[in-house]
């Protein structure tokens, strides 16, 4: 029942294995490493890894915009200093997480905006641990506004 | 030792990880074409929703105590349950995946471990990687595990390491819910006086050997904490593979049911793909529902034998359809069609059929690379024809939530 691993981009190039040669033998066969799959940096913990994506520009200090994917860890303790997930009052926000000695906050780090108090009783909840933003630099295609069927199975 | 892990209501507990404004309210998931209740929060229980209750018998209950519903959404259980059960394997060597929700440990390596505490090592790890609730029960035996289990709900996590332990937890335990006793095996053994775990595995060995089988000698065992059923890995290459789904409502026209049948069939072949068999036999089955006693009945099947064993879409598709044509009959309102392959046999022994000289070779090819790109940009991006376009007999799924985790354009949007 274990998922497999995801099908790599280059399965599907049209040269299956570009080292391979009908010629002469590959002076470099032998030292042949994988390429860098950004995948590497970006989750250490593929199992315990889910992705949010923020839609403002509430968290602009920290460089999070509308369209930046958030990665998250749930396998990672919430510290002070660290970008948490947070489900407040039926709303899903990334903040900072502040630990004070007797409380705990939530800011954007902007200075005018009061932070937000941690109260569980309230059913206030975080949810995981920002390890990672990724913004996009180049604009995004405009998307067609028919929406994408779904295909999943039936 | 074996732990024996189960998660707690488990397709309730993956909806509410993703809205945690259920987490005290009452949700139940619906079993495919929304029928029936199949997971129930300890919530819903309480309001006396039981379990495969028709999902139309409770219209009531769920108006008045706002009762949330999901149709089941696979995709991010079987997502879930992968996290779960790899979180658990980093624990100990020993795993058997049992269900999607359940799975056994072996804890023989942990000798000198406090396993209560280990026990509750692995539950708040989980808990915290996954969100996903788990109760824990640990016992010598597979059978004992799994009945320290039913008693850990509310601890969370039991351990059954002493004989006193042992046998105040077996005096009390109902026979009938013992681990792989069915109900006729429970009747035999109430009218036999024996009514708890306890009254079994008082009864002297020899009597047990006389009246059951080999199984009910190794249960004797097992309830005395001798195990005797090992770990045992993945189940073995399967012997035949069946993909069958419910029309969302009854249906007479061919062209719906072709293309249900067309459907099922790609999957079927993916199937097969995957395990790397080839069938050599195609039964297609076609029924009408048995519980409309008003409307005729008819229940057909045929098996297509196939000229040479093949795992590639186009072709089974093919027989499929020819199998389908040749049961069809009008003027019934069908409501199920059943594709089903056997004789299967793995792919590198392929015997060839010296009247067919094409053994669909070049097809088979076509159909993995058309698995590639179905698998990297999502399920049904190319399909047959055969399949159709707008599904009219598609299952219903009125309350299907997103696809969270293996999706891009559904993951959860943030302020």
């Amino acid at each position: 029942m274990l998922r497999k691993s995801e099908t790599e981009i280059s399965d599907l190039e049209p040269l299956e294995d570009p080292g391979k040669v009908s010629g002469f033998q590959s002076p470099a066969d032998d030292y042949r490493e994988d390429r860098l799959n950004i995948c590497e940096r970006l989750v250490a913990d593929s199992v315990n890894t889910y992705y949010f994506e923020s839609d403002s520009d509430e968290m602009e200090l920290f460089g999070i915009k509308k369209g930046t994917v958030l990665i998250v860890d749930r396998s990672l303790l919430p510290q002070g200093g660290r970008l948490v997930i947070v489900w407040n009052e039926g709303k899903w926000m990334v903040r900072q997480l502040i630990t004070l000695p007797d409380q705990w906050l939530f800011t954007t780090g902007r200075e005018n905006e009061p932070p937000i108090r941690f109260n569980e009783k309230k059913g206030m909840l975080i949810w995981g641990v920002v390890t990672w933003s990724c913004s996009p630099q180049i604009e995004k295609k405009k998307q067609s506004k028919n929406k994408k069927p779904d295909v999943r199975p039936r | 030792m074996f732990a024996l892990v189960d998660c707690n209501n488990f397709y309730v507990s993956c909806e509410r990880l993703f809205r945690p404004e259920l987490r005290d309210k009452p949700v139940v998931v619906l079993s495919n074409n929304d029928g029936c209740v199949i997971s129930r929060s300890d919530e819903a229980k309480t309001l006396g929703i039981s379990m495969t209750a028709p999902w139309f018998s409770i219209q009531d209950i769920v108006k008045t105590h706002q009762v949330t519903a999901f149709s089941s959404n696979y995709t991010l259980y079987a997502d879930m349950s992968a996290r779960v059960m790899t979180n658990l394997a980093r624990f100990t060597p020993h795993v058997e995946v049992y269900s999607i929700d359940e799975c056994f440990l072996g804890l023989n390596d942990f000798k000198y471990k406090d396993l209560d505490s280990y026990g509750k090592e692995i539950r708040e790890t989980v808990v915290r990687n996954t969100g996903i609730p788990i109760s824990i029960g640990i016992a010598p035996s597979k059978t004992l595990a799994k009945l320290a289990n039913r008693l850990a709900k509310r601890a969370q996590v039991h351990v059954l390491d002493t004989a006193e332990k042992i046998s105040s937890a077996v005096n009390e335990f109902p026979v009938q819910d013992i681990w792989g006793i069915g109900r006729a095996y429970a009747r035999k053994l109430n009218s036999a006086g024996i009514l708890t775990a306890g009254d079994f595995r008082n009864k002297p060995l020899e009597w047990v050997r006389k009246n059951f089988t080999i199984q009910g000698v190794r249960l004797w065992y097992e309830l005395w904490g001798r195990s005797c059923l090992p770990l045992s890995q993945s189940s073995d290459r399967r012997k035949a593979v069946c993909t069958s789904r419910q029309f969302g409502k009854l249906t007479d026209n061919y062209k719906d049911i072709e293309e249900a049948a067309a459907v099922y069939t790609t999957r079927l072949a993916e199937k097969l793909r995957e395990d790397n068999s080839c069938a050599s036999l195609l039964s297609v089955r076609l029924a009408t529902n048995p519980n409309r006693k008003e409307l005729p009945q008819y229940f057909q099947t045929i098996t297509v034998p196939l000229p040479y064993p093949l795992n590639n879409t186009p072709d089974l598709i093919k027989y499929a359809l020819f199998g389908l044509k040749k049961i069809y009959a009008s003027g019934y309102k069908f409501s199920k069609v059943e594709v089903t392959a056997s004789g299967l046999i793995p792919e590198q022994e392929i015997q060839l059929n010296i009247f067919h000289p094409d053994p669909g070779l070049k097809k088979n090819k076509l159909s993995k690379l058309m698995d590639k790109l179905n698998n990297y940009y999502g399920r049904g991006t190319l399909r047959t024809a055969a399949e159709g376009f707008e599904q009219a007999w598609a299952m219903r799924r009125n309350y299907l939530s997103p696809a969270y985790t293996t999706n891009w354009s559904d993951i959860i949007k943030v302020g």
